[in-house]
């Protein structure tokens, strides 16, 4: 199977009165990498969960090629290839890293609680193994694997999310701020990583993402959001080039340098608005 | 289980990035860890094996309670320590089994009833039914997650309590009903007068030891299966974040009920053995005090782990009864019936402080001090 089309069509999603997003509506084509920019509040994240069925929406569809994703509980959502990762972690963070990228495995695997008490899952398991062995490896952490979760450093957790969702096999890739929090090499080097796995593995990406020199570089097209509407959509630099963007997100004066212009200073959001984002916080341990 | 009914994994291995080097087996590190674990089990299983023969039946009778305690700690681990999910009803599913047991392998005496099965499929018919008086509670147990499942299962002890007093014919109402003793292709759970095996008399406690500490060792290896295999892994993902866990593919309700189903059947298992273990089934054993006692193992040994449910299940049982018994020994404790600090208010005590302990210096327990030890270790070389 090869990378979806994800039409949002007409998306809206209101909290008792609140609309979160009004009217969303934007394609992305197969095997293209998509940013979702905009301010905080923007409905950016709101927007990703209505995407994987963890919101339902209040009005519009969104299909993944021909299937009506709308109203599907999120696993089946990810039953369907999309895998994602999160804003703030979310990893069990006293279990193994490789017992949180097997939990990737989840939807491809069968062994239920009777099979599974009864030795009948492990042939299975050891199997899915391997190729999360192979993942881990593609993104960096194989000699990580027997470590617990929550002692990983920060860019490795990143890492581990970012595996995670690659072991559910996904043809479509949500990433909720995947450079977040990351200093200038290691957020380089995560866009780098989603460039080669859309690469090799044919994947249609979806990111919501501050760093503007992460965005730059990756995305293939970007849409802008601002109080739950899209305000701009094109590519790269037609967005860069967008007056109302410019004047709204990037900052009218100075142009945002696409390139990491200063590795020394690790701020993931520094050609965003004035606005501060909560830095995604680890869940725990 | 044929391997068509595997979905296969969507790309295979040739568009796989390619791996820029081997893959690291396994360390040899892993492997001596793995041999060292092997030896450790089977000298764990080795010794109760021999126990009968070397100690008294008072050690072997608090070995029984401790193993009923240990298999619905079990059960507890995997439904509060993996999934999350809190429940405080685990003593009204102990009833379920105990009663269960005991009114379908028991005989009618005058008021209260019984069927008179065979004691095996009594068992394991009392079993099933605590599951599915867990299935039954299910759609709440699915709906709610953590402490609210708490609250909601707290009502489950108090209903349990009302029915043992006001169900006489099953149950027996205030003085509780006797219990059928197991038996087994004739031969009996109970003492048999001249029964001698290698020169020891051989009754009840020496026999239930064997039958008890197979149903423990099943019980464990199915525990570990289930932990360590896919249901276990969705269960902590759900326990950590149900949102995460929904997004990579986990049916969240479904995931909830199946740990309170599988739960319930080890209460009700537990309640079996305890049956067995006491020869007579009482009301006031089975009230919230039960319910937190499971809580305190699964919490001294370590949420979520096995060989912690074990431990913390042998902890809780052996301390009361082995404080009254030295009484006279310890200081400041003791004998029933005498004026100072009774033995079983001292061990309530004592555990109730290492509960305290445990949360604040190691809330993973006896297990995530093993794991600290060892990622020290891991860390040093």
């Amino acid at each position: 199977m090869s990378a979806p089309r994800l039409a949002v069509d007409e998306v809206t999603l209101a909290f008792s009165g609140l609309l979160a997003l009004d009217k969303v509506a934007f394609t992305v084509e197969p095997g293209s990498i998509h940013a979702v920019i905009g301010p905080n509040g923007a409905g950016k994240s709101s927007l990703l969960n209505v995407l994987c069925g963890i919101y339902p929406v209040t009005g519009g569809r969104i299909l993944v090629d021909e299937q009506e994703v709308t109203r599907l509980r999120p696993d089946r959502v990810a039953a369907l290839g999309v895998g994602r990762t999160f804003q703030n972690i979310v990893v069990s963070p006293r279990e193994s890293v490789l017992d949180n990228l097997m939990v990737g495995r989840h939807g491809l695997t069968r062994a239920g609680l009777v099979s599974t008490a009864l030795w009948l899952g492990r042939r299975e398991q050891r199997r899915h193994e391997a190729r999360v062995r192979e993942i881990a490896e593609f993104v960096g952490l194989s000699d990580k694997l027997d470590s617990t979760a929550g002692r990983l450093p920060f860019g490795d957790l990143k890492r581990l999310e970012f595996a995670r969702a690659l072991c559910l096999e996904p043809r479509l890739l949500i990433l909720d701020e995947p450079v977040a929090g990351l200093n200038a090499t290691e957020s380089w080097e995560l866009g780098q990583l989603v460039l080669a796995a859309r690469a090799s593995l044919d994947l249609t990406v979806v990111f919501v993402e501050h760093d503007m020199g992460v965005v730059m570089s990756i995305a293939d097209r970007i849409t802008v959001l601002d109080f739950g509407r899209v305000v701009a959509e094109g590519t790269p630099a037609e967005v860069r080039s967008d007056p109302t963007v410019v004047s709204a997100y990037l900052g009218a004066p100075d142009e945002p340098d696409p390139d990491e212009s200063d590795p020394d200073e690790p701020d993931p959001d520094d050609s965003l608005t004035a606005e501060t984002e909560p830095r995604a916080e680890r869940t725990s341990p | 289980m044929s391997d068509d009914t595997i979905a296969p994994p969507r790309s295979t291995a040739a568009e796989a990035p390619p791996p820029s080097g081997a893959p690291a087996t396994a360390p040899s590190s892993a492997r001596s860890r793995r041999v060292l674990g092997a030896a450790a089990m089977v000298a764990a299983l080795a010794v109760p094996l021999v126990l009968p023969f070397y100690v008294d039946a008072f050690w072997l009778r608090i070995g029984l309670f401790a193993m009923a305690a240990a298999v619905g700690a079990l059960g507890l681990t995997i439904l509060f320590g993996a999934a999350g999910q809190l429940s405080l009803g685990h003593a009204f599913f102990v009833a379920v089994g105990t009663y269960g047991y005991g009114f379908l392998a028991g005989d009618d005496h005058g008021q209260v009833k019984g069927l008179g099965l065979p004691p095996l499929l009594a068992a394991v018919l009392a079993i099933l039914f605590a599951g599915l008086c867990g299935l039954l509670f299910s759609p709440v147990a699915s709906r709610l997650r953590g402490i609210y499942l708490g609250i909601a299962s707290l009502g489950l002890v108090f209903l349990g309590h009302h029915l043992l007093l006001n169900l006489p014919a099953v149950t027996g109402g205030y003085d509780g009903r006797s219990v059928e003793p197991f038996a087994l292709g004739g031969f009996t759970f109970s003492d048999v007068s001249d029964r001698l095996v290698l020169g020891i008399p051989f009754g009840a406690v020496e026999s239930l030891w064997y039958l008890f500490l197979a149903v423990t060792v099943v019980a464990t290896l199915v525990a570990r299966n289930v932990l360590r295999g896919r249901p276990g892994r969705a269960f902590r993902l759900m326990r950590d974040s149900e949102v995460g866990a929904a997004a990579m593919g986990v049916r969240v309700q479904r995931a909830k009920a199946g740990a309170f189903v599988l739960s319930s059947m080890y209460a009700g298992t537990a309640g079996v053995l305890t049956a067995l273990a006491f020869q007579r089934a009482v009301p006031d054993y089975f009230d919230l005090q039960l319910s937190i006692d499971f809580l305190a193992m699964i919490i001294l040994g370590g949420l979520g782990s096995t060989s912690g449910a074990l431990v913390g299940a042998t902890f809780v049982i052996a301390l009361p009864i082995v404080l009254s018994r030295y009484a006279d020994v310890l200081p400041l404790v003791v004998a029933p019936g005498q004026e100072g600090i009774q033995a079983s208010f001292a061990a309530t005590f004592v555990y109730g402080v290492l509960v305290v302990i445990v949360m604040l210096t190691q809330p993973g327990g006896l297990r995530a001090m093993v794991h600290s030890l060892r990622d020290r270790r891991s860390t040093a070389h």
